[in-house]
């Protein structure tokens, strides 16, 4: 499975790649942990951390929902490469004679929605050791939630999302 | 296969008096019509007679090794014979190892063991255990219990350094605070009030302070010990340390082993030790890797009473059938132990998985840093308790302030040291529960991490068009003109095709 290759470890020993790196394969170096002696048997050798993921799932989706400046992932090169993939006139930056547009998407709340959703996060309450106190972590001022833990996220995943954006944003989404 | 020249180098212990192993060739050696042998059948024989004469196995049954059962179910003796007289012996089992005999590979490790196991047979009750939890401590973290210390003379002789030790901090532990008193010892005051420390991050000077007040209103001539050295070297034979390894700022290499007195990088030419400033001062690395051994730490969990009952859990714990409710349950669990035997067969040996990611001690607002803890955890332990913090093992900590990229393998070298020698040699432990010395083995089943680290760890880059280590090369993506990341967008028709 892993290439032999004598890599000269350093940050400071330069790039160095096996041939056909990224055409290939992507392999940068033989891992350390072939030295073990049973670890060719082992089938799973390296898992990933789901609840990391979810929590970066869970990040992405509510900053884009709620258009947090600067976290949101429908930015504008997201729009410029819409353009170019897709079929969605709607969603396609508006040129202007000076300046460029970009119209509100359908899945993102406006101002005042957003506020809303806020404020019921700020009454939230769960159960103890649920999770911690939302309320807590949530700045209604910037719109934002901050000091969200994992564990956090997925309970907000699994039973918040859908209570929150339901009503608020249309059927098809 | 030479079998003859094979079994010689095996030894056979048993409660301190050594037999050299009976020549075993007869074990795989069928008559060419494939009918078993004489010399088979009284094999047999011999095998299950040495096994009820010498152990109390009888009453739960004896292990069958036979190529079916393999070791993994209690039977009566008289089923074992049948089915070993139609299956024959599972594979490679030349070394009675999970009846009673001890897998030697080497002669060097003779000494030891007999001389422990027969301080192992000395079984005693443990009357006054739950008086004193400090004093437990100190028992357990010495590998003993009470009534091993009181009659058996061997310990004193075998672990010279250890016993010495060992019984300093006894007698600590026993002192009373001062004359008179009957509910606290010097020691457990130091234990309780270092716990404090650390739980509520009391500064060393502070320390001093509480303890010189403390002294003020303790009667005369008590025992506290006066200030936050002399209470921590008193606390330091328990053994509780890390090892401090140089290593080049730009993770060139570790200045480890035969590189430990280097004063440059071989790679970069980095020097190792900050310029001096002033007179008289020691030399200062610029970067120092702190590495938590594993062994004792493992060690000790079979030293406690408490934790050695569960470190079986993993083999004893009652699957529902379809539901997993532990790693052991999955196919990747099973797929090891069918390869290992030797391994698997021990049920107390331990595996381990192993995760890492970067953090910013200092906050999130603050400079960047990242330094990369190394963290290992138990999968013998029931769910419930591997993956509370007294059971999540710190290995190592790999400083800032970057991170150190695909150049983690250099850092990681002491822990891959340590579980190559604990996976071929093992590490002699005793098991308070039972009683007795066993060869703890240890494996790495996996490592658990998120993308960047998983990149870092197994070689496989987490960028561009070949990101996804489940596809591997098998993959077109495209790269998204203006966004400039990898996409796999235009792909749904194939993965809706499958």
């Amino acid at each position: 499975m892993s290439e032999d290759g004598d890599i000269v470890f350093g940050l400071q020993s330069g790039k160095q790649k096996f041939s056909g790196f990224g055409l290939t394969h992507n392999w940068v170096k033989r891992s350390m942990f072939w030295e073990l002696p049973y670890w060719k048997t082992n089938l799973l050798r390296h898992n990933l951390d789901v609840i990391h993921i979810e929590k970066n799932v869970f990040e992405n989706i509510f900053n884009t929902i709620m258009d947090v400046k600067g976290k949101t992932k429908d930015n504008i090169k997201a729009r410029v490469d819409v353009a170019l993939f897709c079929n969605r006139k709607d969603m396609e930056l508006v040129c202007d004679r000076s300046r460029v547009a970009k119209q509100r998407a359908s899945f993102v709340l406006d101002k005042n929605t957003q506020l809303l959703v806020y404020k019921w996060l700020k009454s939230l309450r769960f159960p103890d050791r649920h999770a911690s106190n939302i309320s807590r972590l949530v700045n209604t001022e910037e719109c934002r939630l901050y000091g969200m833990k994992s564990h956090d996220c997925h309970v907000f995943m699994e039973t918040l999302i859908p209570l929150a954006f339901r009503d608020l944003l249309p059927k098809g989404i | 296969m030479d079998i003859v020249g094979k079994t010689n180098i095996f030894v056979m212990f048993y409660r301190g008096s050594i037999e050299v192993m009976d020549d075993r060739s007869w074990m795989y050696r069928d008559s060419p019509q494939g009918l078993r042998r004489m010399d088979y059948c009284n094999g047999v024989q011999g095998f299950i007679n040495s096994i009820t004469i010498l152990r109390n196995f009888t009453d739960g049954g004896i292990r069958c090794p036979c190529r079916k059962c393999k070791n993994l179910k209690f039977l009566h003796q008289d089923v074992v014979t049948m089915h070993l007289l139609t299956k024959g012996f599972m594979e490679d089992y030349l070394c009675w190892y999970a009846h009673g005999e001890l897998f030697v590979p080497n002669e060097s490790m003779e000494e030891q063991v007999v001389g422990s196991t027969s301080s192992a047979s000395n079984m005693h009750e443990v009357g006054n255990e739950n008086r004193n939890p400090y004093r437990n401590m100190v028992m357990d973290a010495m590998r003993m219990s009470e009534g091993n210390v009181r009659e058996c003379p061997i310990v004193e002789e075998e672990l010279n350094a250890d016993a010495a030790r060992f019984f300093d901090l006894l007698r600590d532990s026993d002192e009373p605070l001062w004359d008179g008193c009957t509910n606290c010892s010097k020691l457990s005051v130091v234990a309780q009030v270092f716990t404090i420390k650390s739980d509520h991050g009391l500064s060393e000077a502070g320390y001093d302070k509480i303890f010189e007040w403390a002294r003020s209103i303790l009667p005369e001539g008590n025992r506290l010990k006066e200030n936050f050295y002399a209470a921590k070297s008193m606390m330091k034979p328990l053994g509780l340390g890390y090892e401090k390894i140089d290593i080049c700022p730009n993770f060139c290499m570790l200045y480890y082993l035969e590189n430990a007195e280097m004063t440059e990088c071989m790679t970069c030419g980095h020097s190792r030790y900050k310029p001096r400033t002033g007179r008289g001062k020691t030399l200062m690395a610029y970067k120092k890797l702190r590495y938590f051994l594993i062994t004792p730490r493992l060690q000790r969990l079979f030293m406690s009473p408490r934790t050695a009952e569960h470190m079986t859990w993993h083999q004893s714990h009652h699957a529902v059938n379809g539901v997993m409710v532990h790693p052991s349950d999955g196919e990747a669990w099973k797929h090891f132990n069918s390869m290992h035997h030797h391994f698997s067969a021990e049920l107390r040996n331990v595996r381990l998985g192993l995760c890492t990611d970067g953090f910013n001690p200092f906050r999130l607002f603050a400079a960047p840093y990242s330094c990369w803890p190394v963290i290992l955890t138990i999968y013998n332990l029931p769910p419930g308790m591997c993956m509370r913090p007294e059971f999540i093992f710190l290995s190592m900590v790999i400083p800032g302030s970057s991170s150190p990229g695909r150049n983690i393998d250099v850092c990681l070298r002491p822990l891959i040291d340590e579980l190559t020698q604990l996976w071929s040699s093992g590490a002699l432990t005793y098991d308070i529960l039972r009683k007795q010395n066993f060869v703890m083995r240890v494996a790495l089943m996996w490592t658990i991490n998120y993308f960047p680290a998983y990149g870092m760890i197994s070689g496989w880059s987490m960028h561009g068009k070949l990101a996804c280590p489940y596809c591997m090369e098998n993959i077109k993506a495209s790269t998204l003109t203006n966004g400039g990341k990898a996409f796999f967008f235009l792909l749904s028709p194939s993965f809706l095709a499958t």
